[in-house]
């Protein structure tokens, strides 16, 4: 069953030109490179069109990709490399956090009152995230969205350490100083998860 | 990481789970590299319509160069 064969065992198959071993790399890893492509660029389109991309060069250069290293750290460098130079040319995120925003509308429960004051904060968030510079709203997504480490994030990018931790500072601070916040905390949310 | 960290974290994190994965995107894909394996599918319109096309350019100017050649000798 090849469904149940290492990432190792697939690429070494990937590189002898197999488009079975692709499909299952694609299945198990698709999440992952879809929702950070996403996060970053706000664009269910462009995300799928790079998740495509993604895979299409894991194939075509599945030679250069060492199969004794773990994946998921390739998978992510080329999604925000690619990601990164879509924004670049659509000069894209004029959305930003929308969806979060209508999500939220449809799922959130509380008074009137409670809605309108989470609507008008979600609003603010928006704004806030939209106004990052995309080196900085790279390095949130992928610390908050995928829950990396400063250390994988650095290696990811092949930046140093402490340049991540500078662009998540700085990112996070934005965010804060947009929403006016201070030493606040983000208003009181609730969930419904489906 | 304090609260506020947590909670943009849960945000970001719920949006992105609840959008859906684009369909058919397997398909597409081994769609894309088989054609990728295919010598016949790789090659690109470019060599169809460019070379064509650069060797009538080519045969214009020529034929252009005999002409003016023609009438110089003529006059």
């Amino acid at each position: 069953m090849i469904e149940t064969e290492s990432d190792q065992e697939l690429i070494l198959e990937i590189q002898q030109g197999s488009l079975e071993a692709l499909g299952v790399i694609y299945d198990r890893h698709r999440r992952l490179v879809y929702r950070t492509a996403l996060a970053i660029c706000n664009d269910n389109e462009a995300a799928a069109d790079l998740l495509q991309d993604v895979f299409l060069r894991l194939y075509r250069f599945a030679k250069r990709v060492d199969p004794q290293r773990p994946l998921e750290p390739w998978l992510y460098r080329v999604t925000t490399n690619l990601t990164y130079t879509w924004v670049k040319r659509h000069h894209r995120w004029t959305r930003p956090l929308d969806d979060i925003a209508e999500w939220l509308a449809g799922n959130k429960k509380g008074s009137p009152q409670q809605i309108a004051e989470v609507d008008e904060e979600l609003q603010r968030l928006r704004q806030a995230v939209s106004t990052l510079p995309l080196p900085q709203r790279i390095v949130v997504v992928l610390y908050y969205v995928n829950d990396l480490s400063l250390e994988e994030i650095a290696e990811i990018l092949v930046i140093p350490e402490g340049t991540v931790k500078s662009r998540l500072h700085y990112g996070r601070l934005a965010l804060k100083k947009h929403l006016r916040m201070g030493s606040e905390t983000l208003p009181e949310l609730q969930y419904e998860f489906t | 990481m304090d609260r506020f960290d947590l909670e943009l974290r849960q945000a970001l994190k719920s949006w992105v789970a609840h959008q859906p994965l684009p369909t058919s995107g397997r398909a597409r894909l081994l769609r894309t590299a088989a054609s990728q394996n295919n010598p016949a599918d790789r090659t690109s319109p470019f060599q169809f319509v460019e070379i064509p096309n650069m060797l009538l350019t080519w045969a214009m100017v020529y034929s252009m160069e005999g002409r003016i050649g023609s009438l110089r000798s003529i006059s």
